[in-house]
């Protein structure tokens, strides 16, 4: 049960960041948020 | 649509990308690795014959035994309880593909810590894989994470609980297989498997264990054999023997207040004798420099010949490394002198292995001639 728990915590922030991403308004801002986005990719996917 | 919104969208198509090539990489290690059978292997059965739980998941791991049909003692060898340590896994490998089973018994499971052969321990900059040459072909083999996949128990307590002790262990530790034992039917996946190879041991009445493992140089458990107090007698004994053949191994007992460990639970809770062999792994140690496949068949790293110049090292290194054909060697060679020991102290018992890669065979010739 947590570890589902933990699991959509990451999907709650995935989105969250994700809607960062899209209002953000400097490139250079938006790759460090797009850095973020990977590992939370792979981790709901449960690949890494 | 504005520009930051094409770029967002730029963005997400790399992002997309990256997790692709990155996940078919990751997923790779999923691929279970090609263990043939040798003549000597008379069943090929499954971890979770012992603990149903465990069936279907990755954590399942193939058990082979090899039965030589005559009475006599059973003998149990882990290999990869820590998949970061080849040796241990590739001492294994040997003993499935190439021992034959003269009296009694053997029962060998080469990745007992299935689900860590999955993944590698963060921040280590581990290679996933190395590659040995063998007679027919070039085999590729997982260099797996000291414990269990995290995806398995995401994510680790703050504090690990031991079970039964209740000791005190840093939150990684919780995916330690060598700090779960006994383990439990209902615990977390790593404690299943703890509680697995205990049936194990208890079903097929199991005499003498062997658990292998692998250590940093810089360590003072090396080149060591760990014994239970019941198994010491036979240790020592084997030990003569060993330092006859100028083999140097360490007797170190096992703790008994530090709970969990193989040698330590196997030897309390069951009447085996339980033994834990350490090689000298130069990956896993501090000191090292690049970290490649390299550095785990061949064993050399400049900066462990320069600490053993200047006497840092309990061992000795030289510029030849530690190769991973002498850690194999010595882990069969030290397995072969405990069972030729044990044999003595319960002569009712015996236990005889043929085709076994002698320490300077397995130097001279190499690893891979002894894999299929």
């Amino acid at each position: 049960m947590l570890h589902w728990t933990y699991i959509a915590i990451a999907v709650f922030i995935f989105v969250l960041v994700l809607r960062e991403l899209f209002a953000e308004r400097n490139w250079r801002n938006q790759i460090s948020l797009a850095l973020v986005l990977i590992p939370l990719v792979l981790r709901i996917l449960h690949i890494k | 649509m504005e520009r930051h919104h094409i770029t967002a969208l730029c963005m997400l198509i790399v992002i997309a990308v990256v997790c692709t090539l990155a996940g078919r990489e990751f997923l790779k290690m999923y691929e279970p690795d090609e263990i043939i059978p040798g003549p000597g292997v008379t069943k090929v059965d499954n971890l979770s014959s012992y603990s149903g739980d465990l069936a279907g998941t990755i954590s399942d791991t193939k058990v082979y035994v090899l039965d030589s049909g005559k009475p006599g003692a059973t003998a149990l060898v882990l290999g990869g309880t820590h998949p970061n340590e080849p040796a241990g896994f590739m001492t294994a490998v040997v003993l499935t593909e190439h021992a034959f089973v003269r009296e009694g018994r053997v029962i060998v499971i080469p990745q007992v810590c299935s689900s860590g052969f999955t993944c590698t321990d963060p921040l280590e900059g581990y290679p996933q894989s190395y590659s040995i040459q063998t007679k027919s072909k070039i085999r590729s083999f997982r260099f797996g994470a000291r414990g269990s996949n995290p995806l398995t128990e995401w994510p680790d307590p703050l504090v690990f609980l031991q079970y039964p002790s209740g000791q005190q262990l840093s939150g990684n530790e919780v995916r330690n297989l060598n700090r779960s034992y006994p383990g439990r039917p209902d615990g977390t996946v790593t404690e299943r498997v703890a509680y697995a190879v205990m049936q194990l041991i208890e079903r097929e009445n199991v005499d003498i264990a062997f658990d292998l493992h692998e250590a940093a140089p810089e360590i003072p458990i090396i080149n060591a054999i760990v014994t239970h107090e019941k198994g010491k007698d036979a240790a020592a004994s084997a030990l003569f023997t060993l330092e006859s053949e100028n083999l140097q191994f360490a007797l170190e007992m096992s703790p008994p207040n530090f709970h969990g460990l193989s040698h330590r639970e196997w030897g309390d809770r069951s009447a085996v004798f339980p033994y834990l062999m350490e090689t000298s792994n130069p990956i896993q140690g501090r000191l090292r420099g690049v970290t490649n496949e390299a550095l785990v068949v061949q064993g050399i790293d400049r900066k462990y010949f320069e600490a053993a110049q200047i006497g840092s090292m309990r061992i000795t290194y030289d510029l030849e490394g530690e190769p991973l054909a002498r850690r194999v060697g010595r882990h069969l060679r030290g397995l072969q002198a405990l069972l030729g020991a044990y044999m003595e102290s319960t002569p009712e018992k015996r236990i005889v292995v043929d085709s076994v890669p002698e320490y300077e065979e397995i130097l001279a010739r190499g690893l891979g001639d002894f894999l299929h």
